[in-house]
């Protein structure tokens, strides 16, 4: 009896925060609703699908946990967690810090033609996919690509950029970080825009140098907006796909040098119409995402 | 600003509920029509230089009756997951009523009863204009289905460069050529003498030179019962020999066919020879411009092969399959598979059309030579073989561990142990 | 020293603009080139004359004019409406305290998580279900409000917005919407303008899913008629690329207003402290 009074109060409770509040939540809700009608029976399919066994056309047929018990002897399946991990790394570091100093660079002052370098930069993002497929795939040709004649000419041995272990990698993380870095640094640059002006001035008549203006003020500043970057980039990594499926195909190359998780995915369901197993390692994918996240809160937790 | 910010949402507002509401009176008037009008509109859908423009043209002028729309749509992998998406769902109001499908159309048998059954609008008599390794693909394991008529075939014949041949003394005419590597044998031993005397080559990568021998075959991964035999005799028989052909180097590298690289390879000389499928035609011409005229086309080694061609479907969900199934006659009758040909070289798969004289034509870029003339010869021999619909589960197994032979230097059995462990773990899923 | 420093900050930004402009120039090398040109090795790197020509041969394909129309239709509004309703919520998880914000907030983010290769099928039998094949809506509600715009708005109003210019809204007896509205919005403008310029991209490069989702010709975008410059064998890659250098072009010349209204806008010195 108690127990169920005081449910009554908390929902009591609930409601009256709900009312006091109905402004915010008001106006966060157009998401949460598009996400219901849209968001949320996909997800629910897809992990129905996990447990089932269907070709995409014909019936499912539910078969418990048997996917995921592949899955995880599945070797291809860790590989390709390694892969997009290490592909991540090797773009998304590279890309940051590239993007920082050229947003830093197109903020000074004293740059004429920012808007000619925004423009350039911003250049290859714009690129529809069809035209980088193709470029790319002539660069990183193994046998007559452009890199592979310029290292040949020079003396050097050319690298099989879709067999080699990690040319495959170099090279997708090299169309990752061509793609990202200019649309990143124009992130960047907005998020400078909000600093003022008058705040770097007061430092340098303090006689406070380039870098330390750079590091005592502006990372500390920009530093929602380097959040942002950080963890969209990560999400973005963990889903790496056009661009090795583009390089290497569905395949992920010989062994699967260049198979991201994503790819895997697309392989299983759309190539092998294994949909179930496909919808599996999606969910995979999002465990490990989770774990991830909760490790790295448990980190950020225990420095405080 | 804030005017202008304020108009451009007003803006918005009106044009999403203009938008909302156009096509919501459209949908209400779709659905109230559908019952009068639907009845006599026929959909198709066919990709980019799939089917004629002109014999779709006249498709409307022999049915005036009905209201013929062809949709057209980018080709490949994405028309198929378009395909597959459509017949995912329950709900038919959007389908179209004919539907072009490729090779893989065998893929889709297991879902004949998404298809009209075509022996019941006369495919009986339709099927007989046409090779039966060709309509075999359509038809269900038992023998009772056909869910799809023959558009075009693509029969294989060898490309190659004739004055490299001439000058290395392999043959000097398309029939000498094609007598000498009529063998397995006699191939291997013309690919020696173009690896050793002239360094250069006609297989591209051991992947296509594995598919393109399983194209000969008469059985390939699985029987009629869909049970796998991609394990038996014959295939490991095709894999030995060609895990062989590259022991002894006389693979170029690792170079997916009709790939960039590929083309460039051609465009080098390096590649000088190719057996491929009638379609390989316009894309060599588009690579080796430079070399026109010093091309030629013999017969396949060894035997004729098959690497493509597609077929026209009436979807189930058609309120008029009837009229579908007519049209689908028509566009493919020996007469406009004959105009396709000219128009668009899809090879026409109706033996009427392939015994007509009005395909055979000199081509300037194969030195004068008929090549039309291979290719019919060809496609009446091509091995009737049958595909069940989880080939490319197999056909992906292998070709992935023969890469890895080539790239890695991966033993050979260890290789076949670990194709067959992949397709056994893909086929019970 | 100072023209010193100059022309190494130059050169270095301009080595830096030549890598990320060289996959371009190439693209506007292949549309100036017949296809053919492409399979050479080592590659042709001039311009050449066969532009109008390939030109030609894109508008006698596809219906170039009527995609770029349903094209820009489409993301004009996705557009409009993504920065309207996720600046709105962005605005509010930035700067509001409410039960159960964190909770709401990290669910938004958890959404960017799931792959979209894996929704395409069941949204595909949703939006038959709903009736929305063939329509417009299939390609811009579901897409309404952008986890990532609401993540993104969320971080730039933090330090963007002072709390006291809200305070001063809200002792003045503004409504959480007017403060949205008349204090909220003025300040975020080049998190918008951001934030407008890569959804109508992402809407303008769509593929995938308006193919799926389209039918009929006369209403396919850009992307779409594009890959209908394929042919299933054989690709024209000078029309191919000359379809996507003109595709393009509107993106670039959007950008250029954009970022010049809106961006150099507030770098004059809007912020007030």
């Amino acid at each position: 009896m108690t127990q169920q009074k005081e449910m009554k109060k908390d929902r009591g409770k609930v409601w009256r925060e709900i009312k006091k509040n109905k402004g915010p939540y008001l106006l966060i809700s157009p998401f949460f609703i598009t996400f219901i009608i849209f968001g949320l029976f996909p997800v629910v399919f897809s992990v129905y699908l996990a447990l089932s066994s269907w070709d995409g056309i014909g019936d499912m047929e539910f078969v418990g946990l048997r996917n995921f018990e592949f899955l995880i002897k599945d070797a291809m399946f860790w590989k390709s967690i390694a892969n997009t991990l290490l592909i991540w790394f090797i773009s998304t570091v590279p890309m940051i810090v590239l993007a920082l100093i050229i947003a830093f660079l197109l903020n000074s002052a004293f740059v004429k033609f920012s808007e000619f370098y925004k423009t350039l930069y911003f250049l290859p993002n714009v690129t529809a996919i069809v035209a980088v497929a193709i470029i790319f795939g002539v660069i990183f040709a193994p046998s007559y690509g452009l890199i592979n004649y310029f290292l040949t000419t020079l003396g050097f041995d050319a690298i099989d950029w879709h067999n080699n272990s990690l040319g495959v990698k170099v090279a997708v993380a090299a169309m990752i970080i061509w793609r990202w870095t200019g649309y990143n640094a124009i992130i960047f640059l907005a998020g400078l825009q909000k600093i003022p002006e008058s705040l770097y001035e007061a430092a340098r008549i303090d006689g406070a140098s380039t870098k330390d203006i750079f590091l005592k003020i502006t990372i500390p500043l920009l530093k929602p907006v380097l959040l942002f970057v950080v963890i969209t980039s990560t999400i973005g990594g963990m889903q790496t796909f056009v661009e090795p499926q583009l390089l290497v195909g569905n395949s992920g190359g010989a062994g699967g040098e260049g198979m991201t998780i994503v790819l895997y995915l697309y392989q299983q369901a759309f190539v092998k119409n294994l949909y179930g197993y496909g919808s599996a390692i999606a969910i995979g994918l999002f465990a490990i995402i989770m774990l991830f996240s909760l490790i790295n809160w448990k980190v950020v937790d225990q420095k405080k | 600003m804030k005017k202008i910010i304020g108009l451009f949402l007003s803006l918005a507002l009106v044009m999403v509920i203009a938008a909302c509401g156009n096509s919501g009176d459209g949908n209400g008037e779709g659905s109230g029509k559908s019952s009068g009008k639907d009845s006599d509109k026929i959909t198709l859908w066919y990709w980019n230089r799939g089917l004629d423009e002109s014999v779709l043209e006249k498709v409307k002028e022999e049915f005036p009756d009905v209201e013929f729309v062809a949709q057209k749509l980018p080709p490949g992998g994405d028309y198929k997951t378009k395909l597959s998406s459509l017949l995912a769902s329950k709900k038919t109001d959007d389908a179209p009523d004919l539907v072009l499908m490729n090779i893989w159309v065998s893929e889709f048998l297991p879902h004949e009863d998404k298809f009209a059954n075509l022996f019941d609008y006369g495919g009986k008599e339709f099927i007989q204009n046409f090779p039966e390794w060709k309509v075999n693909q359509a038809i269900t394991g038992d023998g009772e289905k056909l869910i799809a008529v023959p558009v075009d075939t693509a029969p294989t014949g060898f490309f190659y460069r004739e004055d490299v041949f001439k000058d290395l003394g392999i043959a000097s005419t398309p029939e000498e050529l094609t007598e000498k590597i009529s063998t397995w044998d006699g191939y291997v031993e013309v690919l020696k003498t173009l690896k050793d005397k002239g360094n250069t080559y006609a297989e591209a990568s051991i992947q296509n030179a594995f598919s393109s021998s399983l194209n000969k075959l008469d059985k390939r991964f699985f029987d009629e019962e869909n049970n796998f035999i991609g394990d038996e005799a014959h295939i490991k028989e095709v894999w030995d020999k060609v895990i062989d052909l590259d022991k002894q180097g006389l693979v170029l590298g690792n170079i997916e066919d009709q790939s960039q690289e590929w083309n460039a390879a051609i465009n080098n000389n390096e590649l000088v020879g190719y057996d491929g499928p009638v379609w390989a035609k316009d894309i060599i011409m588009d690579a080796a411009a430079e070399t026109s005229g010093k091309w030629k086309v013999a017969r396949s080694p060894f035997s004729d092969g098959n690497d493509g061609g597609s077929f026209l479907a009436v979807l189930n969900s058609s309120k008029n399959p009837e009229v579908s199934a007519e049209i689908a006659k028509f566009i493919n009758s020996a007469e406009n598979q004959i105009e396709s040909y000219k128009n668009l070289s899809l090879f026409p798969s109706a033996i009427e059309a392939l015994d007509s004289d009005k395909i055979n034509h000199e081509e300037e870029f194969f030195g004068g030579q008929n090549t039309t003339e291979i290719f019919s010869e060809a496609a009446k021999n091509v091995q009737s073989a049958y595909k069940g619909p989880q080939e490319s589960i197999a056909l992906t197994a292998f070709t992935d561990e023969l890469e890895l032979v080539k790239t890695k230097g991966k033993d050979p059995e260890k290789a076949w142990e670990d194709a067959l462990k992949q397709i056994e773990r893909d086929l019970s899923l | 020293m100072k023209g010193f420093k100059k022309v190494l900050l130059h050169l270095s930004l301009s080595f830096g603009v030549l890598l990320s402009i060289f996959p371009f120039y190439w693209l506007f090398v292949m549309a100036t080139n017949d296809s053919s040109a492409s399979f050479k090795f080592p590659p042709k790197w001039t311009f050449g004359d066969q532009f109008f020509i390939n030109i030609q041969k894109v508008f006698a394909e596809i219906d170039f004019w009527g995609a770029l129309f349903n094209t820009f239709w489409v993301s004009t509004i996705s557009t409009i409406l993504v920065l309207f309703f996720s600046s709105m919520a962005g605005f509010v998880f930035a700067k509001f305290d409410f039960p159960g914000k964190n909770k709401l907030f990290v669910f938004t983010l958890a959404t960017m998580m799931i792959p979209a290769q894996l929704s395409l099928i069941p949204m595909f039998i949703m939006m038959q279900e709903f009736g929305w094949i063939d329509s417009y809506k299939a390609l811009i509600i579901p897409g309404l409000v952008s986890a990532f715009g609401i993540f993104w708005i969320k971080q730039y109003a933090e330090g963007a917005i002072h709390d006291d210019l809200l305070n001063a809204a809200r002792i003045d007896g503004c409504g959480i919407f007017k403060m949205y509205w008349s204090v909220a919005l003025p300040v975020l403008k080049p998190a918008l303008a951001f934030l407008g310029i890569f959804n109508f991209m992402g809407v303008w490069n769509d593929y995938l899913w308006p193919l799926i989702v389209l039918n009929d010709p006369s209403k396919h975008t850009l992307m779409v008629a594009l890959a209908n410059l394929k042919g299933l064998h054989q690709t024209d890659v000078a029309a191919t690329m000359t379809g996507t250098l003109l595709g393009t072009i509107p993106l670039i010349i959007l950008f250029l207003i954009v970022s010049r209204q809106f961006i150099s806008d507030i770098a004059a010195g809007a912020i007030k402290d």
